[in-house]
């Protein structure tokens, strides 16, 4: 009873292909010893199991995505003559279903051979697909006939707090990367692969203590050979890298993958995208237009999104802009706006409209239509006007900041008159 | 000094409908109409910018309610006071007040450029100007009679203001150096005129200002033009037209964030730019900015639909095939 809980789906596009078995499962340690990481949870699951006595509380494994609790689980088993029957979140799992498979299993359990109960993905117990079934779990694991072992990713989901007072609660934690490493390298070894240390390295750290990701990624690599870093979800894999790599990317494909990988808001993807182009100075008009289009239909397309609510719409955004990134070859930017113009911007945008509202109002007009025509030839009527600008501020109650600002607009005004 | 006096366009705004530049046949209705006020109705002014449609407003309220015109007139300019609470509070409010002074008609609310009201508040607006006829009228002005909905158009009586001949504008502006001992070229008065467009503020205000920095000759006039963001926005079209495409994005992240110029003044202008420009394919140029527009109108990021306008000018400038 294969279980791929925690797999996304472009790990399972990826990884099935011509490969046929995934290392995952092709590599998965038969034998307590065998794992790599959470040596003291190990010894202490494999000697309870050893000493289980009907009345014990049974284990609750909680720990993240693919760190070895279902495969410790299968190992303890093995080893010590259990075999196992899984309940996982693809059975249902409500009170009636619970019920049922609970008597067959200790039905049988006296007559034939020892058995070991694995309640996987507890927390995926949910309250109307699976109605019942946490109540009913809680109240019978205390008088259960054979071993169980609970598993959770969740320590904080209300699932593992109601059942962590009925069970044994055992923290699994990540697996250190030099030791998902070392395991890594055993792997490429048995099936006669070389990964460059680099990638190695990459792929360690993306995976961030996940094994089976460790394992599923590397497999990932090597057919293509081509890519050069990784498209795994990962909050560490930054936008800056996704936007680089897509830019360097000679097909829309690969830049699909890059900008998919990256978890960065779709707000920042656009923006991001955006502040590169227009950073760049060298390209070409047609290329600058075929991107800045792609990128101009994502920003449309968020906006549509979002006022029509139809988030199902986002799939086509990594695509759009995969598409207006490709072959760019510029490098990422942030943000293109030198600091003296955001300066400029703080300082005086304000000062400049609170002129322009007062002068719109005194002359009647709109304050959109003053700032784009009357701005300048008012600001040098009073200027050259008695007092100048100095006595008109301080008549019309604007202060100083606003002042400072209006005089360094005059002074551009009148620079940019003079050439 | 106060604005009023300082300014030449509001010193000069005329006072009554004689002295008024130009717009003979509505003046010439409004005169009769005015004869009968219990008869007015509200009142729709449309025309471009500078024409005198708010002078016009002003001096009907001047002369129907006389001294106490600023107590029993609410000016608002619905650009910058456009939201739906405008219209029911302050609007609502003032219009539904009864108290008269004898001699008073009614009360009016003067609303400048009500074709930049939503059109929600507009639609909370046409019942109130049925609601309190009795006691209020409104004069409403907009540069074009379609952005006003049909339901308030059949409410007021429209007065269409066309843009001021150049003769009358020279004319005006001439006596205006005259008062004000100004020297002037007449080449430089004429040349405002074409500046300007026909408007007529506008056209004072270069005037002054170039009086300001010197002489009124072609010279300032021209620099005083550039100086304006109006013709910044010329400018950047005219970059990115001839392909330097970095130079016209500094000028629109400077207009629009600076200066706060609305996206949707910004393609107005632009609009007005592109399409006077041959080297453009104005088939193509249409199309394009009609999507950009809309992409606008339903809110997508304004910064990057204008970036993404300014590549798609500088394409067609230098000549890239644009599918």
């Amino acid at each position: 009873m294969a279980c791929f809980s925690g797999y996304s789906d472009s790990f399972s596009r990826v990884c099935w292909g011509e490969m046929g078995v995934m290392w995952s499962e092709k590599y998965r340690p038969k034998r307590l010893e065998e794992m790599v990481g959470n040596e003291d949870a190990r010894a202490m699951i494999f000697d309870w199991l050893l000493n289980w006595k009907r009345g014990m509380k049974p284990l609750l494994l909680v720990g993240p995505p693919g760190v070895g609790k279902t495969t410790m689980a299968y190992a303890a088993a093995g080893q010590l003559g259990y075999s196992v029957v899984e309940l996982n979140a693809s059975d249902q799992r409500t009170k009636g279903e619970l019920s049922k498979s609970f008597t067959s299993v200790l039905s049988t359990s006296l007559l034939e051979e020892n058995r070991l109960l694995l309640l996987d993905e507890v927390d995926g117990l949910y309250g109307r697909a699976d109605f019942g079934g946490l109540e009913y779990l809680a109240e019978h694991l205390e008088d259960l006939p054979v071993p169980a072992i609970l598993c959770a990713n969740d320590p904080e989901s209300d699932q593992v707090k109601k059942l962590s007072k009925r069970a044994r609660l055992v923290r699994i934690k990540t697996v250190p990367s030099r030791l998902a490493e070392l395991y890594l390298r055993l792997v490429l070894e048995k099936e006669g692969v070389t990964l460059s240390d680099e990638n190695i390295a990459r792929i360690v750290t993306s995976a961030a203590g996940d094994m089976r990701a460790v394992l599923n990624t590397a497999q990932s690599f090597v057919p293509t050979g081509t890519l050069t870093t990784l498209y795994s979800k990962n909050p560490n894999y930054s936008l800056a890298e996704a936007i680089n790599e897509a830019c360097r990317a000679g097909t829309a494909e690969d830049a699909l993958r890059y900008l998919q990988a990256c978890d960065a808001d779709q707000d920042e993807k656009v923006m991001g995208c955006y502040n590169t182009i227009v950073s760049a100075s060298s390209l070409q008009p047609a290329v600058r237009l075929r991107a800045l289009r792609g990128v101009a239909g994502a920003a449309l397309l968020i906006r549509r999104i979002k006022s029509t609510q139809q988030w199902r719409l986002l799939r086509y955004l990594d695509r759009m802009l995969a598409d207006a990134m490709h072959g760019l070859g510029i490098p990422y930017a942030g943000d293109p706006l030198p600091f003296t113009a955001k300066v400029r911007i703080w300082n005086d945008s304000k000062s400049i409209k609170a002129f322009c509202n007062q002068l719109a109002r005194e002359t009647n007009i709109s304050s959109r239509e003053f700032t784009a025509k009357h701005l300048s030839p008012t600001l040098l009527i009073i200027s050259r006007s008695e007092g100048g600008l100095e006595t008109w501020c301080a008549l019309h109650n604007l202060d100083q900041p606003v002042l400072n600002a209006l005089q360094r607009e005059l002074k551009s005004i009148i620079a940019s008159i003079g050439k | 000094m106060s604005t009023e006096s300082l300014m030449w366009s509001e010193k000069y705004r005329p006072w009554s409908l004689g002295e008024l530049v130009d717009q003979k046949d509505t003046v010439a209705r409004l005169q009769a109409m005015i004869k009968k006020p219990e008869e007015m109705p509200h009142l729709l002014f449309t025309g471009p910018p500078g024409s005198g449609k708010t002078t016009v407003a002003m001096i009907i309220a001047k002369t129907l309610l006389d001294e106490y015109w600023r107590d029993f007139t609410l000016i608002l300019n619905a650009s910058d006071e456009r939201g739906i609470d405008v219209i029911r509070e302050r609007i609502k409010v003032f219009a539904s007040h009864t108290d008269r002074r004898v001699g008073i008609p009614f009360r009016i609310v003067l609303l400048d450029e009500g074709d930049s009201l939503t059109s929600d508040s507009q639609t909370a607006l046409r019942r109130i100007m049925e609601e309190f006829s009795l006691v209020t009228r409104f004069i409403i002005t907009a540069n074009y009679a379609s952005g006003i909905i049909e339901p308030i158009q059949s409410r007021c009586a429209i007065f269409r203001f066309s843009r001021l001949s150049k003769d009358d504008v020279v004319a005006h502006l001439e006596s205006i150096c005259r008062k004000e001992k100004v020297k002037f070229e007449a080449s430089a008065i004429a040349l405002v005129y074409e500046l300007s467009g026909g408007d007529l503020r506008q056209a004072i205000n270069q005037l002054q200002a170039a009086a300001a920095l010197g002489p009124v000759d072609d010279q300032n006039i021209k620099r005083i033009y550039g100086s304006t963001k109006r013709s910044s926005v010329k400018e950047m079209v005219q970059l990115a037209a001839k392909g330097d495409f970095t130079k016209a994005r500094e000028i629109l992240v400077d207009l629009l964030f600076v200066y706060g110029i609305s996206e949707r003044d910004m393609l107005k202008y632009i609009f007005e730019d592109a399409f006077s420009m041959k080297a453009l394919d104005q088939g193509s140029l249409a199309r394009m900015m009609a999507e950009y527009d809309y992409r606008l109108i339903q809110g997508a990021h304004p910064e990057i639909q204008l970036t993404a306008l300014l590549a798609e000018i500088a394409a067609m400038g230098s000549g890239v095939k644009v599918q």
